[in-house]
């Protein structure tokens, strides 16, 4: 580590190198309390968890590095708009009450360890199970990739010097913390930093609150200055017809999309009882006015602030905010580097949930198709070969496509994760539902969403390509089970799987 | 088709919370301000909570999975 590379002191670095060894240490505990050498216990940590965990472990994976850097910079673009990113992260435990009760129910009964086990029981149907995984991995690893982006960021934005070195150097030696002890202690490790890190998150989110009223002041001050910038009305009017429409697409969109996080559909599995999940789910109901509500109010007062920042430069402006607290005396200072810690907190920990994920898709859906014989202990070492892999081309990446916005990349994972709602929307409660039209349906649902993405526009008319697609890919699958006579039997099969 | 929550109720309830919490209908020159927050702001927040609420009231009751 370069002397005077960051503004940090010698004390801040040691309190920042003791927060990162201790992911490593619960990384080796979770690699200790391993009972065996399987899929289940290493992806889906056995038994499952308890509220606690459970809850924080969907907070720390559900808030990440794009609410507190892309939310605050995309409120600090268009203003009180961005307010509906509170709505659509309540969306998503609204979508969870078609999903979670009936999901997590016949993942106990079934032993699902990810999310491509439920569809290959509930339809059979090897293309639509093996497309549904690969649409997964691509969306969570663009995820991840912006999430390794982030965390460059979040260095780079504290850093006194401007150089590329600061960037690379961040994302290289967090992503290999992470990675180190996920492949350490797979899901156990994982929710248990998580459980560190959620906590770490919500006291920096208290503080960043107090902190922001203390040195800037409170929204009456902020909308003051806002007004007497030029066209900084604008920034706090009423979204008017247009931006609504894109404020309903955001809530479908993400409410449906992040509902099918396969991570979060781990989590479902992991719960230790129906309970336990039910109550979790209660408490995540609120945690968005605890979190994205927070990440609008230090947009807003950021744009009052600091104006001028554009593109990238509008992402990092949550850092200008952190060095502006620090340069204010040694309270300030020290509470910036506990502010820090909570931002590697929310990125690492979507991070390392996202990277797990994927290895479990890797190993347990594909590689395992095309070797069936493969033991558990030789599916788990795959998985955890793959973590490697896949770290090294998405930091190689991250640092190649250093210049994109954070939400550009969030924006395309959604259109595809929507396309399999059917499959798990409509699947899990109507047992009339066929493989081969939700097969069909979700093909011509991606090719929709991902043409209109790339050939005419990420949201054509404010609405989200992936729900032009969505109606397409819903017709064809509903239409074509109502109409279609084949695949006899499947049907009847179901109606007893769904009773039961 | 059945589940706990599949009713045309509880879906309505939401329909009818999504077109009060989207200010689609705030008229565009209004700067009222509650508290220093754009009145439209506190009236979007303030749907939100009430949406959190009901799924927190909806998610009181065990599911049938927790009774076997």
């Amino acid at each position: 580590m370069k002397e005077g590379l960051l503004p940090f002191g010698p004390g801040a670095w040691v309190f920042i190198a003791l927060y990162l060894g201790s992911l490593l240490l619960v990384g080796w505990w979770g690699y200790r309390a391993r009972r065996e050498d399987s899929l289940k216990d290493f992806y889906l940590a056995g038994s499952g968890f308890g509220f606690t965990v459970l809850v924080l472990t969907l907070y720390a994976t559900q808030y990440s590095g794009n609410t507190l850097f892309g939310f605050t910079g995309k409120t600090y673009r268009i203003g009180y708009a961005w307010t509906m990113s509170v709505h659509f992260m309540t969306a998503v435990i609204v979508f969870y009450l078609l999903l979670a009760p009936k999901l997590q129910a016949r993942a106990r009964a079934r032993g699902f360890i990810t999310p491509a086990d439920y569809l290959q029981d509930r339809f059979a149907y090897a293309p639509l199970s093996v497309l549904a995984s690969v649409v997964m991995i691509v969306a969570l690893s663009n995820y991840l990739l912006a999430q390794l982006m982030a965390m460059g960021r979040a260095v780079e934005g504290l850093s006194a010097s401007t150089g590329t070195d600061v960037y690379i150097w961040a994302v290289v030696a967090l992503a290999l913390i992470m990675v180190v002890y996920e492949t350490l202690g797979g899901l156990r490790a994982v929710a248990w930093t998580d459980v560190l890190q959620g906590v770490v998150l919500m006291l920096g989110f208290a503080i960043l609150t107090v902190l922001v009223l203390v040195y800037f002041g409170g929204p009456e001050t902020s909308a003051l200055k806002i007004l007497g910038q030029d066209g900084g009305g604008e920034k706090l009017q009423p979204p008017g017809w247009a931006m609504s429409r894109e404020w309903v697409s955001y809530i479908f969109v993400v409410g449906i999309g992040a509902a099918l996080y396969p991570q979060a559909i781990q989590r479902l599995y992991a719960a230790r009882s129906p309970a336990v999940l039910r109550r979790s789910l209660q408490v995540m109901a609120f945690l968005p006015l605890t979190a994205t509500l927070i990440a609008v109010f230090i947009g807003i007062t950021a744009l009052a602030n600091f104006p001028g920042l554009e593109g990238a430069e509008a992402d990092r402006v949550l850092a200008v905010v952190f060095r502006d607290i620090q340069s204010q005396g040694s309270v300030g200072y020290w509470l910036v580097v506990v502010l820090f810690a909570a931002v590697l907190a929310a990125i690492m920990s979507t991070a390392d949930s996202a990277l797990l994920s994927i290895s479990s898709m890797f190993s347990s859906d594909l590689y395992r198709r095309v070797r069936p014989g493969a033991g558990e202990s030789r599916l788990t070492k795959v998985g955890k070969v793959s973590s490697w892999a896949l770290i090294v081309i998405l930091v190689v990446l991250a640092i190649v496509l250093r210049g994109t916005t954070l939400l550009k990349l969030l924006d395309r994972k959604f259109d595809l994760l929507v396309q399999l709602s059917p499959a798990f929307f409509i699947g899990l409660h109507w047992s009339g539902l066929r493989s081969r039209p939700v097969f069909a349906g979700l093909v011509a649902g991606l090719a929709i969403s991902l043409g209109l993405a790339f050939g005419v526009s990420g949201k054509p008319w404010g609405i989200h390509a992936g729900l032009y697609g969505l109606p397409v890919n819903l017709a064809i699958a509903v239409g074509g089970s109502l109409l279609g006579t084949g695949e006899a039997g499947s049907a009847e099969t179901e109606k007893q799987a769904l009773s039961g | 088709m059945k589940g706990p929550y599949l009713s045309l109720k509880v879906w309505g309830v939401y329909a009818v919370l999504l077109l009060v919490a989207v200010p689609w209908y705030w008229p565009a020159e209004d700067e009222t301000r509650w508290g220093g927050l754009p009145a439209w702001v506190v009236v979007a927040i303030a749907g939100s909570v009430v949406v959190s609420a009901y799924t927190a009231w909806l998610l009181r009751r065990p599911w049938p999975s927790e009774e076997e």
